[in-house]
């Protein structure tokens, strides 16, 4: 794992003797709020609808246990006891008085994070494939180059203040875990003809109101012209992208309006024009880098392990669990293990301090000190001997964390929503926790196959509702909360933006609109065939005459 | 006509804490259940006054007017989102999926 040198401490610690001064002067009186409030928003601190609102940065999703011990321990100091991880793989807390807020970024600065550029219009935390480093299907490991990427956007003067907010996200694998098409700029990393490795670049996609995939826009860039790529690419957004709108700043827009082959002649131009040696990290930079992301020393071991088929005959639950939530590994007698934190009646994504610290303990004696936070909202451990699953899963079954559901239908994202947040239309953990109670069964989950349910409770997307197979988002109609849902999404490789049905269902009605559009599904699948791909086949009108035949 | 007059509370989220406040008429309140509504165009006026004063800035972050309904069980918030603030708590057991599934096991 990446660790700060002198510089990356010295300017996280400055930063929260900074923050703690004006706290005390917004405390005092000496900053009114109109004052306070970008200097707040910059440290990651909101205000939500019943409290203040801390959003932490977790790189790429990379944690190693004594982070996960930290984030344990603020969650039980400073906050009720828990945390919500995100779909931007950071977490947020709650709870947290303005007060306590510089000795919990003192706590988190002790371990090397902090809630810089959580907010704002900035460049933001980038995002990355949670299976990083241990993919059968990957290229090269991605987070060298998201850590390039972190140190080069981090306090970039040029880009702290944007038209809006700015995300990154990079694969080094063809199956995009990442999401990077409705990303700002997605960054996949790639071979060309001649064996090189270098990246391709899609810029301007997004969610929100108005969901958009990315074009390319450079097909094969050298690896070495990565970062003033990106400044010319973000130079030019920031020149021409509109600023009167809010809904019209980002640069999806600005990309649409002016024509992707425009767009990136502009982005051309500049990158031809600029002094791109000053951007040019050297040798060292990008060896130290490289070497905190180096393969771990795996051990020798056969590709079957006696233990796991003993344990999984023993017991059916056990057999289920690593038959739905482990994942091939690149290394044999390896696997990746997903813990899911969507236990049935659970709100996606919360995880106790208790869990958070035997998410950290597995980690220590079972994944190399290492854990990964995806952007669906579970938990990753990446580096899990065939071996010890057994042993693993008794630990996660102690705390709760054993659900066998990952990438079936309760495994739902879903953003905090008008529970908590302050933008918010309607709700939306209780609507996931609904659906997740009428399909609890898990021979059913299991029958219903691959299928992602996303949740937003607003028009910003936050539950990614426009690239789930079944979206969901939540509106205000004169008091009244309407759910809106599209079919069809997807966020990967075959990015698709969902359409909508039709008339949107009111809060008691949603559970059984998706039961009906489940079960059509089950109808109509031809053998094989995944929710998406019938819809993909069958269409729309199918499906919407299970859900508005006439009464 | 005029439009139907809809009492409003002056609300906003303690500077400190960030818990939902309400104004009583004489102080902050994190009780819903304390809050005077306006019932006149000039309470209106004074709680837009209030709002904004140095004297609210200094306790209270974002102060707003939320309309409310007069019920026979007293003051009610007009919206889910008041309503909400107003229980102080997410509408779900927020922390009993968490609980139930360390039981469970
Ligand atoms: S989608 Fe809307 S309701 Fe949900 S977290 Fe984002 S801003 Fe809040």
């Amino acid at each position: 794992m990446y660790r700060y040198d002198e510089f990356d401490a010295k300017i996280v610690n400055q930063r929260v003797a900074q923050f703690r001064g004006q706290v005390e002067r917004r405390l005092t009186g000496a900053l009114t709020e109109d004052e306070f409030k970008p200097l707040r928003l910059m440290n990651g601190l909101y205000l939500q609808l019943h409290a203040y609102m801390l959003r932490v940065a977790i790189p790429y999703g990379t944690l190693s246990a004594a982070q996960m011990r930290q984030l344990a321990m603020i969650a039980e100091r400073y906050d009720r006891g828990y945390g919500h991880f995100t779909t931007r793989q950071n977490i947020q807390y709650n709870w947290p008085k303005l007060g306590d807020i510089p000795d919990v970024l003192q706590h988190l600065a002790d371990v090397e994070m902090h809630a810089i550029q959580t907010s704002g219009n900035c460049i933001r935390n980038t995002t990355s494939d949670p299976y990083a480093g241990v993919a059968r299907d990957e290229i090269e490991d991605p987070r060298p180059t998201c850590e390039l990427i972190r140190q080069w956007s981090t306090l970039h003067p040029e880009f702290t203040f944007l038209g809006r907010k700015f995300k990154i996200a990079v694969t080094g694998a063809e199956t995009d875990r990442a999401a990077i098409r409705v990303h700002d700029i997605g960054i996949q990393i790639v071979r060309n003809a001649e064996g090189e490795i270098g990246y391709r670049m899609f810029v301007g996609g997004g969610q929100g109101r108005t969901p958009m995939i990315a074009p390319v826009i450079r097909d094969f860039l050298p690896r070495e012209d990565l970062l003033p790529w990106l400044e010319a690419a973000l130079r030019v957004y920031n020149l021409h992208g509109r600023r009167d709108n809010k809904y019209k700043a980002r640069i999806k827009i600005l990309v649409h309006e002016m024509g992707a082959d425009n767009y990136a002649r502009e982005v051309e131009e500049e990158f031809a024009r600029m002094d791109r040696d000053v951007l040019t990290p050297d040798a060292e930079e990008l060896a130290r880098i490289d070497a905190y992301f180096a393969p771990p020393e795996y051990a020798d071991l056969p590709a079957e392990s006696a233990r796991l088929a003993a344990a999984k005959k023993a017991d059916p639950a056990f057999a289920r669990w690593v038959d739905q939530n482990t994942v091939g590994h690149k290394t044999q007698g390896y696997a990746i293990a997903v813990i899911s934190l969507k236990p049935i009646g659970g709100a996606p994504g919360d995880a106790t301090a208790e869990q958070m610290r035997a998410m950290a303990i597995a980690a220590e004696r079972f994944s190399l000190d290492e854990l990964r936070i995806t952007h669906e909202q579970n938990v990753v451990l990446p580096y899990v001997k065939l071996d010890d699953l057994p042993s693993l899963y008794a630990l996660l079954k102690s705390q709760g964390l054993h659900a066998a559901n990952l990438g079936l239908v309760t495994d739902i994202i879903a953003c905090p929503g008008l529970d908590y947040c302050a933008l918010a239309t309607a709700r939306s953990i209780p609507v996931a926790q609904a659906i997740a109670e009428r399909f609890a069964d898990e021979d059913r989950q299991r029958r219903i196959g691959p299928l992602a349910l996303k949740i937003s409770g607003c028009i910003n997307a936050c539950g990614h509702h426009h690239v789930g197979h079944i979206g969901i988002l939540g509106l205000d109609k004169a008091g009244v909360e309407s759910y809106q849902i599209t079919l069809g999404g997807a966020p990967g490789e075959d990015a698709s933006v969902g359409e909508r049905t039709g008339p949107g269902f009111s809060y008691e009605d949603v559970p059984d609109v998706i039961e009906k559009l489940v079960d059509r599904y089950l109808e109509i699948r031809q053998p094989g065939e995944t929710f998406l791909q019938t819809y993909r086949r069958a269409g729309m009108p199918a499906f919407k005459e299970a859900i508005y035949a006439a009464a | 006509m005029a439009k139907a007059f809809k009492p409003q509370v002056l609300t906003g989220n303690a500077l400190h804490g960030g818990e939902s406040v309400w104004w009583t008429g004489a102080r902050w309140s994190d009780d819903f259940a304390d809050a005077m509504a306006a019932s006149t165009p000039a309470e209106v006026e004074m709680f837009e006054a209030l709002a904004v004063a140095p004297f609210t800035q200094g306790l209270v972050v974002g102060a707003y007017l939320a309309e409310v309904r007069q019920t026979p069980q007293g003051l009610m918030p007009a919206t889910r989102r008041e309503a909400i603030r107003a229980a102080m708590r997410p509408t779900f057991d927020y922390m009993a999926g968490a609980e139930e599934a360390t039981r469970a096991a």
